[in-house]
């Protein structure tokens, strides 16, 4: 973690500290342009890069804060870079349609979205502009309580967005994103639970002395160093010449662990927190909820395993081992 | 004489591997050393051959290269760093080569011995081990010290000129093949037990000392038994400050744990896997899957590791890190010999069962050396609670 990624931490701790509605919490991070970082400022965004997005997404994770800064940011990249205006506010969605055209299921944040990057399912990149359009909006939540709405964009046309990225990348930012933003919550639930198992009596002494819970413990913390080491691996790789495939690779690589470390993660943290951890009250099912949402959207498991597993029969083992060491 | 060849080796190291030397070259040097041999019928790859396969030849051909020391300062090794040591140590893993033979010597009582060394054994060990001269075999565990070193009774009197050693060393590795054991030994007995512990760097020919083989569930011999009797170890053989045994050898255990043969011990099985797939897909869709999920955590591990040859460039003991490493590093490889052993219900290939036979039979192993599991979960719990 450099500088300018404490600095943003230290930001979006101060922004989260009192509990906001998202609403108010999306202006203060509109109001400092947290929503468009890797955008270039030529182009209306923050400027930045994306070790510095992935390290504010991770970090409001870490947090619980329902804010769409990922989807927002990424699709705000691929929009600008086809040469397309950011309108004011927001927020942009990116989706990935299974078909030719609309409705569109689970859509985060559908229901506030100024306009949706559509991926189609011939990778072609297209821009559905909302705002002042007639949308209409099935209102759903995942299961942590955030949107997740069916948008149908009915007759509102789709514009070619001829410059976008290649829609490998885009999908290879997104899931990374939401890669790191499991990292985040999984260090989040792993902080919460260390600081209950030591400070929590039962027979008398702490229960961090029970070697079960110890050990239990330590799993956990071991699953959050290898999330965070699947996700830095897979950010770094954005910063050098690597394409749209390998993208796309270290995405799935992340998101595999990732989804495996969420699963670890929540499991223990309810174990160790007993009856505290199911309460309302308690901060410990905001994390929790989105670990178990997360670790679906934008792909899940499985297909992230099957295109490493293709890869791997496809390309022979010495491309494997060139893309594990490159 | 022995500072002349220390000089040898070094202009050798420079010649070959030194200044200008790029990480892809490693890379080559590595590979194409490891294919002649293999073409050349000199060894057969195998699963867990870093502590299984011995070879001096071998580990020799590669000191001549300058590919042994290659972490150390230049005036003993190439000053590359350990990132660039990382690069030659899993490339070797990827062949299965035999490196037994100067493994342990290099990857950790070469950094030991530099860092807490007198000038006099450094001068002495380091040349020895960057030309796979010495041998070694560490002797920590004990009958009644496994995982638990603190433990160790193995004792070391002071005598005039030196020490004597009585004691006895188990489960110790390679030591029939030893030219030298690392020792860890009590030299005084305190209140608390991770006092008085001292370390010594002790020739296997010295008088007084036997080795007795175990064999293992394989019907191989790499385990022994060794036994101190009146053992004379001549003073300068003291490796740091007496006393300090402990503190040194839980960062030596960060060198132990933190390498790429944590993870790697089983590659070479898990490329016949991907040889056999690449064959027949259409009826192993699942079996991908699951190749998909090994090469996700392999591919998280060999960042742990470079992680972890990263901090210690910095000069920092990356001890959770190590201990994460060799944890999640051992699970996958364990994993792998139950990927093969499904691949090979489905692809009927001989030398992958085979290969698979070879491996399940070495896998015990991998969780228990350098620390078992449980050991290395309590170890990182503590460090976490720590305040």
């Amino acid at each position: 973690m450099n500088d300018v990624h404490t600095e943003l931490r230290d930001l979006v701790d101060d922004i989260t500290a009192a509990p906001r509605d998202p609403d108010r919490l999306w202006d203060t991070v509109v109001g400092l342009g947290l929503h468009t970082i890797g955008v270039p400022e030529d182009r209306g965004g923050s400027g930045g890069d994306f070790a510095d997005l992935a390290a504010v997404v991770g970090r409001f994770a870490h947090r619980a804060a329902s804010v769409p800064v990922a989807e927002h940011a990424v699709a705000a990249w691929a929009s600008t870079r086809a040469g397309r205006p950011l309108p004011a506010g927001g927020p942009l969605v990116v989706v990935f349609a299974a078909g030719a055209g609309g409705p569109y299921p689970a859509v985060p944040w559908g229901r506030r979205a100024a306009g949706l990057v559509v991926v189609g399912p011939d990778d072609a990149v297209r821009y559905a502009d909302l705002a002042g359009r007639r949308v209409e909006v099935g209102e759903e939540t995942n299961p942590a309580g955030e949107p997740r709405d069916a948008v149908d964009a009915g007759d509102i046309p789709l514009a070619d967005l001829a410059e976008a990225p290649d829609a490998d990348a885009i999908r290879a930012r997104i899931a990374t994103l939401r890669a790191a933003a499991l990292a985040g919550a999984c260090a989040g639930a792993y902080e919460l639970t260390r600081s209950y198992v030591r400070e929590r009596r039962q027979f008398a002494r702490p229960l961090i002395d029970i070697p079960a819970v110890a050990a239990s413990l330590a799993t956990m913390k071991v699953a959050g160093l290898q999330v965070q080491a699947a996700v830095d691996r897979a950010v770094d790789l954005h910063a050098g010449p690597a394409g749209p495939e390998s993208l796309l690779a270290a995405a799935a690589v992340a998101r595999v662990v990732a989804a495996e470390a969420a699963d670890t993660v929540a499991g223990l943290a309810h174990r160790l927190h007993g009856a505290m951890g199911v309460t309302r009250e308690y901060g410990l099912h905001p994390l929790t909820t989105r670990l178990w949402a997360w670790r679906d959207e934008y792909g899940d498991e499985e297909s992230w395993a099957r295109l490493l597993g293709t890869h791997t029969t496809d390309g022979g083992e010495l491309d494997l081992w060139e893309r594990l060491t490159g | 004489m022995a500072g002349t060849r220390a000089r040898e080796t070094t202009a050798a190291a420079n010649g070959r591997a030194g200044t200008g030397t790029t990480v892809a070259d490693l890379r080559r040097q590595v590979r194409d050393l490891t294919d002649r041999w293999r073409v050349q019928g000199r060894y057969t790859p195998r699963s867990d051959n870093w502590m299984r396969g011995f070879d001096l030849d071998f580990s020799r051909e590669l000191a001549r290269r300058g590919l042994l020391g290659l972490a150390w300062p230049t005036e003993y090794g190439a000053g590359l760093g350990q990132v660039a040591r990382l690069a030659v140590t899993e490339e070797l893993l990827r062949a299965g080569a035999p490196v037994a033979a100067h493994w342990i010597g290099e990857r950790q009582i070469g950094p030991a011995v530099l860092g807490h060394g007198s000038p006099e054994l450094r001068a002495e060990i380091l040349p020895l081990i960057a030309r796979a001269e010495a041998v070694f075999c560490l002797g920590m565990s004990e009958p009644e010290a496994g995982s638990d070193l603190a433990a160790v009774r193995t004792t070391a009197e002071a005598v005039p000129g030196g020490w004597t050693v009585n004691g006895r060393k188990m489960w110790t590795t390679g030591a029939h093949h030893a030219t030298h054991i690392y020792l860890l030994a009590r030299t005084a007995r305190t209140e608390r037990r991770h006092h008085g512990l001292t370390e010594f760097l002790v020739d296997m020919d010295t008088a007084g000392i036997e080795v007795t083989p175990i064999i293992d569930l394989a019907g191989e011999h790499h385990f022994n038994e060794v036994t101190f009797t009146d053992v004379h170890v001549p003073a300068h053989r003291l490796l740091g400050t007496v006393g300090e045994g402990w503190r040194r050898v839980v960062e030596q255990l960060s060198f132990e744990r933190g390498g790429p043969e944590r993870v790697l011990s089983t590659y070479p099985l898990l490329a016949r896997c991907v040889h056999a797939l690449a064959d027949e897909p259409p009826h192993a869709r699942d079996l991908q899957i699951d190749l998909g999920r090994l090469t996700a955590r392999l591919a998280t591990l060999r960042r742990l590791a470079l992680g972890v040859a990263r901090q210690v460039d910095e000069g920092r003991a990356p001890t959770v890190e190590a201990a994460t490493l060799k944890y999640l590093g051992n699970d996958f490889e364990n994993d792998v010999v139950d990927f093969a052993r499904r691949v090979c219900l489905r692809v009927p290939d001989p030398d992958l069962r085979a290969a698979f036979a070879q491996a399940l039979l070495a896998s015990p192993g991998f969780t228990i050396r350098g620390g078992a599991a449980d050991v290395l979960l309590s170890l990182i719990a503590r460090q976490e609670t720590r305040t």
